[in-house]
């Protein structure tokens, strides 16, 4: 009799280990979609200033657009629209905040001879300033940092927005001839 | 058995989500470099043009004389002289926002002497040419720049009596000095402004000269990076 049971006994261990080893199988390969989590994400890039954009890009859309940070701008007197556009990406459903700094352009030869600037990022007017309750920024080359909050992005992920450089002519008169450069940095975050 | 699947499978959903967001390169920062160049500007005019403060005339007040025009001008004129240092009140101005050293200088081979010409006869007058600030005795009198002046201004002179052959300008071995150079100037608010260089003119000895006709001359300067 006992050795009647204890053959039972193992009989039936052995279909329980089996039956385990089946089951970490399947669910291996039921670990592969996985990937249809939408991220949340926020981030900026400089693109041409005539590039369109869809304003419900995904993640994968924005960060397959070639990114034109770090690509000089020469500028000259008056109002000038940069080459290039600022392009805000949210896709998070909360408020964000850009950050712009930049100096005077100097004198790459003579820290003392500098050319004082102003940035406008959106809508311009004819004097260089944002135009009245227009989404955007404005900012002159005093090197402190200047920061605002972008209207919310209901419904969309993506905003295009044009850059606008003035330089009072006077101030590029009586100059001495030289490359006078500066770089403004742009930085984006949630508030 | 059933059982047993299911709660692995939510767990196994649940991690690579976390997993994406933490790994993701968002750029959230751009640079966007800017850069003007100035050219270099380099200029030249003679005018009788009476600026604000002669000593610091800027481009944009050149550019009003030149009439937009940044070329060099000749100045025409008829100047009253005498035997005395006489202040012309004609200017030359030098505009120069490069960091480079200009050479001013006498073309003698297109200025004429102080002549006249009468029935085929050439008549003469001496010239002494004084171009650059003179300095001044305690009673305001012209004195030659050999007697004092060591400021480092650019000045020049030139002394003619008669023409060479060719009816270019002859000058006097020992009264001239044809050329100087001239650097940027700054205002008080480190712009660059011109270098104001007044002409002075005295006759000194007429030689051989009929004074009831007019006598011109014309010189020509030149004006040349080093």
């Amino acid at each position: 009799m006992l050795g009647k049971n204890n053959k039972k006994s193992l009989a039936l261990v052995l279909v329980l280990t089996l039956s385990t080893i089946s089951l970490f199988s399947s669910i291996g390969s039921a670990s592969i979609d996985v990937e249809t989590e939408l991220p949340q994400n926020i981030g900026l890039k400089l693109i041409d200033k005539n590039d369109s954009i869809d304003e419900t890009m995904s993640v994968s859309d924005f960060l397959a657009i070639d990114n034109k940070s770090g690509t000089s701008q020469t500028l000259s007197s008056g109002v000038v629209q940069s080459n290039y556009a600022l392009l805000l990406f949210n896709n998070a459903g909360v408020d964000i905040v850009l950050t712009v700094v930049f100096q005077n352009l100097a004198d790459t030869n003579a820290s003392d001879k500098t050319i004082p600037f102003s940035l406008c990022i959106g809508p311009v007017s004819s004097g260089g300033t944002l135009l009245e309750n227009a989404d955007g920024v404005y900012a002159v080359s005093e090197g402190n940092a200047v920061s605002f909050t972008p209207a919310s992005f209901n419904g969309i992920t993506s905003r295009k927005y044009p850059i606008y450089f003035t330089i009072n002519p006077a101030d590029l008169l009586n100059l001495h001839s030289a490359t006078y450069t500066s770089t403004v940095t742009l930085s984006v975050g949630a508030v | 058995m059933k059982k047993s699947l299911v709660v692995f499978l939510s767990l196994m959903l649940t991690l690579p989500s976390v997993f994406l967001v933490a790994t993701d390169d968002m750029p959230s920062t751009g640079n966007l470099p800017v850069l003007v160049e100035k050219a270099p500007i380099i200029a030249m005019i003679i005018t009788n043009h009476q600026f604000t403060n002669e000593a610091e005339v800027t481009y944009e007040e050149l550019q009003s004389v030149l009439g937009g025009d940044n070329g060099n001008l000749k100045a025409v004129t008829y100047q009253a002289v005498s035997k005395d240092i006489t202040d012309t009140g004609y200017r030359l101005y030098v505009y120069n926002n490069t960091s480079g050293t200009l050479k001013l200088s006498v073309n003698t081979s297109q200025s004429t002497p102080l002549q006249s010409v009468l029935s085929g006869t050439n008549y003469y007058m001496t010239l002494y040419l004084r171009i650059g600030y003179l300095p001044t005795d305690n009673e305001g009198n012209y004195k030659e720049y050999n007697t004092t002046l060591n400021n480092n201004l650019p000045y020049m002179y030139v002394k003619s009596t008669t023409a060479n052959n060719d009816g270019t300008i002859k000058i006097d071995s020992d009264k001239r000095k044809l050329s100087c150079e001239v650097t940027s100037a700054n205002n008080s608010k480190g712009e660059v402004v011109c270098t104001c260089l007044p002409i002075y003119v005295d006759l000194q000895d007429a030689t051989a000269a009929v004074t009831a006709l007019d006598y011109s001359a014309k010189i020509v300067f030149d004006l040349a990076a080093l």
